[in-house]
């Protein structure tokens, strides 16, 4: 999703908060008498506690501590089981079945069984929402036994599995459906403390009593703060007021000088989005060599200290780094080479360049644009900026008013992504624009075994990065900061989500 | 005095409902929330049954006659994000905002009169300290106050939190330590303000003949200075007070953010991010209302001081 600078951080929490309290800690060390609570900043507030409305971003955190999912997410996007054991899916991808765990209850004592979850689904399908959206492809839902479920599929969708690892596929109590916006029933490791909690600031939970689901959870409280501020949530990090959060970059130094514990995050993606590949309003951009010549002629290193102090890893592709999609040698496939630009330049027909219009905006990467704009016109491209008020550059750029844009992306599942900006009908393929090679590969990669979804979803990425449909710098860093004498935390380094499994209790 | 309240209870309702109008038609410029409240892969048919829901689909006078329909019964219409009534929202955080704007007010208003009152009655150094500090007042934004406080007194000394508000009836004592630097950070501003305006009417009223014809009499200065001079400069520091009350309500939402308080302030801002227009209208409704009850209680503080502005 696009997301500002703000957001990037919020992404960043949104990952903590996921993570959240999580630990696998088990009795043994819950044996200390005294109660273990984590304090987390979340950096924004939660919109709903209802799963149907489908609330994502920072909610997706607060509603992971209440709720399980059907699917279970992984580091590298997969999942695993959650409140479903196992599925399968028949031969043309169109039938899921799914096993749901036997003997789980909610925390008012409804058993959470097939049909709990068809309600959920169901529910979830006729509420207009996020949750409605992602959960369009599923065509009916049937509880064949009390723990077997049928999903039927308008067509294949392999992203729906992810989507059940989210907010989609969180399941809530039936029995607490009309009060859910605001006081939550799930099945998860902490039930929310009304009584403790105040709404739109901090959020107190407790241990979930009858939580059984096999992940274990090494804290007693958990304690959520909503801190929309980047500033604040540095402040309340720095001053000991949380125990974890994320905070920005530009404070590392007094993260360090604090003694607090940090890891460095890969966060969005940043580049030029080139979305006129069929040159509707700037014919030059169809051009293969064109699109290649920008790559070429913008120097990501450059930019990348520029604009974010060196905080970052050069990237040439859009899918996210640790995902089967991601290949980490196409990385180095667009060397800056302003020469080699101009040389594509001429070779496509314009050895004088060409004027290109952009729109800009003066609150995500303002420091950016005089940068691009000089740095294409070396090569001959002449960009005339049109500035775009911060708030409508989604609006105007998913409308297809510009030929291209500067963007920023939190590249998540795999096939979420390419059905966004690669699909014809994607939301950010504003000039739906179509490749053949594109739309086969994403047939074969919505009916392909897993096994082989990993190989095809490089070569969809190889395609698309040699068709340079975009021309993408660096992945932004973020910073996550912790007490260590607090939290231990066991994640891979180029992990976008810390999770709550993530998490462990020290001392 | 009654036709002034009158006269200004009238104005005051044709101004809500043109404010409220015109903010209803500001809010047709902002994005389509739509999107963001479906998520991106939303189809266009479930964008279309969206907007029709939230009533999108209409004109924006349409939507605006609804909405003033329920407004003046009291209802305020649902958030669009979070799907709780705007009047429980802004309920919930009226209290916040409006206590640390008025303890912002009450310390500017008692230091800056003091503190004007002072350096017009004594001069030398002090007056002139006291132009300096508030030329600083005025150049040094409350933003980077707030800042500093955070990092000298939360960050280095760990004396105060550096984030939060605590409710009165859950910890007097935490409720005071919360506010302490937000107030500190929205008032040192208006101090300077006060003070330089107080001190410039005090020292044109110390200036009056009746003055040095009082003092002549051998009146006591006590009395001298709080029934006839402070009475006479009063108007002007009030006014200033006011107008300070009320750039304080827009400091709240800068410092609110600063100090993760959850006011109105934080509210608005989130709302217009969003484009939760039922929240925007709701913030703007009870800020207009503030604004005109302070405007008319000023206004009869001041006639009640200066029988001068009650004749028409």
């Amino acid at each position: 999703m696009p997301r500002s600078r703000g957001t990037a951080l919020a992404a960043a929490a949104v990952a903590l908060a996921v993570a959240g309290t999580a630990c696998s800690g088990g009795a043994a060390e819950r044996a200390a008498t005294a109660e273990r609570m984590l304090t987390l900043a979340v950096a924004a507030d939660v919109s709903s506690w209802d799963p149907a409305v489908g609330a994502g971003g920072n909610s997706l955190g607060y509603l992971q501590a209440v709720y399980s999912s059907l699917t279970t997410l992984n580091a590298d996007f997969s999942v695993s089981p959650g409140v479903a054991t196992t599925w399968s899916y028949d031969r043309p991808k169109t039938t899921l079945t799914m096993t749901i765990r036997d003997g789980v209850t909610f925390s008012d004592g409804t058993p959470l069984d097939a049909a709990a979850v068809k309600a959920n689904l169901d529910r979830g399908l006729s509420t207009p929402g996020a949750t409605q959206s992602a959960l369009a492809g599923i065509a009916s839902v049937e509880a064949t036994g009390p723990t077997e479920l049928m999903v039927k599929l308008k067509k294949p969708d392999p992203g729906l599995l992810y989507q059940l690892s989210m907010v989609p596929g969180m399941i809530a109590s039936p029995k607490a459906f009309a009060t859910l916006k605001t006081n939550p029933v799930g099945s998860g490791p902490y039930v929310l403390d009304l009584n403790a909690s105040t709404r739109g600031t901090s959020y107190t939970f407790t241990r979930n009593p009858k939580y059984s689901l096999p992940a274990t959870f090494g804290f007693d409280k958990l304690v959520m703060k909503a801190l929309p501020d980047t500033n604040a949530m540095a402040n309340a990090a720095l001053s000991g007021q949380v125990d974890a959060g994320g905070v920005p970059m530009a404070s590392l130094p007094q993260v360090q000088g604090a003694g607090l514990e940090h890891r460095k995050m890969p966060g969005l993606i940043m580049g030029m989005w080139i979305v006129d590949r069929a040159g509707k309003l700037a014919p030059p951009l169809a051009k293969l060599k064109v699109r290649q010549a920008i790559n070429h002629g913008l120097d990501a290193e450059g930019i990348l200290k520029a604009v974010d102090k060196g905080n970052g890893d050069r990237r040439t592709q859009m899918f996210a780094a640790g995902t089967p999609a991601y290949l980490a040698a196409l990385n180095s496939r667009y060397p800056y080479d302003p020469d080699k630009a101009k040389r594509l330049l001429a070779e496509a027909g314009y050895p004088d360049g060409f004027e290109l219009t952009l729109p800009s905006e003066n609150t995500y990467v303002p420091a950016l644009y005089p940068i691009v704009a000089q740095q294409l016109g070396q090569i001959g491209i002449k960009v005339k900026y049109k500035p775009v008020s911060s708030n409508l550059i989604t609006q105007q750029y998913l409308a297809g008013t510009y030929p291209a844009f500067m963007y920023t992306y939190t590249a998540t599942e795999n096939w979420l992504d390419a059905s966004l900006f690669l699909a014809k009908g994607g939301v950010f393929n504003p000039f739906h624009v179509e490749d053949p090679v594109v739309a086969k590969l994403m047939d074969r990669i919505a009916v392909a075994e897993e096994a082989e979804r990993g190989k095809l979803f490089q070569e969809l990425n190889t395609h698309v990065v040699e068709q340079a449909w975009f021309a993408p710098l660096y992945a932004a860093t973020n910073l996550m900061v912790w007490k260590k004498d607090k939290v231990r935390i066991d994640a891979a380094a180029d992990q976008i989500f810390v999770f709550l499994r993530d998490y462990h209790p020290v001392g | 005095m009654l036709r002034l309240l009158s006269r200004r209870l009238i104005a005051a309702g044709v101004l809500l409902v043109v404010i409220t109008a015109l903010t209803s038609l500001l809010t047709t410029l902002v994005p389509d929330p739509t999107h963001n409240l479906l998520g991106m892969t939303a189809t266009p048919e479930q964008v279309a049954a969206k907007r029709v829901e939230l009533g999108l689909d209409r004109p924006v006078s349409v939507r605006y006659l609804d909405w003033l329909g329920g407004a003046v019964q009291g209802d305020l219409g649902v958030s669009w994000f979070t799907g709780l009534p705007v009047v429980e929202t802004i309920t919930a955080r009226l209290p916040i905002t409006v206590s640390l704007a008025v303890i912002a007010t009450l310390v500017s208003a008692v230091t800056g009169i003091a503190f004007g009152m002072a350096a017009a009655i004594r001069r030398g150094w002090l007056d002139r300290a006291l132009q300096v500090a508030a030329a600083l007042g005025f150049a040094v934004p409350g933003m980077w106050v707030a800042l500093l406080l955070v990092i000298v007194f939360a960050v280095q000394l760990r004396w105060l939190p550096a984030t939060g508000y605590v409710a009165f009836a859950e910890s007097p004592a935490d409720w005071a330590r919360s506010l302490l630097l937000p107030v500190v950070a929205i008032a040192a501003g208006s101090v300077a303000a006060v003070a330089a305006q107080t001190r410039n009417a005090v020292a044109a009223v110390l200036n009056q003949d009746y003055v040095r014809t009082l003092r002549s009499r051998g009146l006591p200065r006590r009395r001298l200075l709080l029934r006839h001079v402070l009475r006479n400069a009063a108007p002007t520091a009030l006014t200033v007070v006011s107008l300070q009350f009320i750039g304080l309500l827009g400091g709240a939402i800068i410092v609110e953010q600063i100090f993760a308080i959850n006011g109105l302030g934080s509210l608005a801002a989130a709302a217009s991010s969003r484009s939760d227009i039922p929240v925007v209208l709701g913030v703007v409704v009870v800020g207009v209302l503030i604004v005109l009850t302070v405007n008319l209680v000023v206004d009869l503080l001041v006639s009640w001081l200066d029988p001068k502005v009650r004749t028409p």
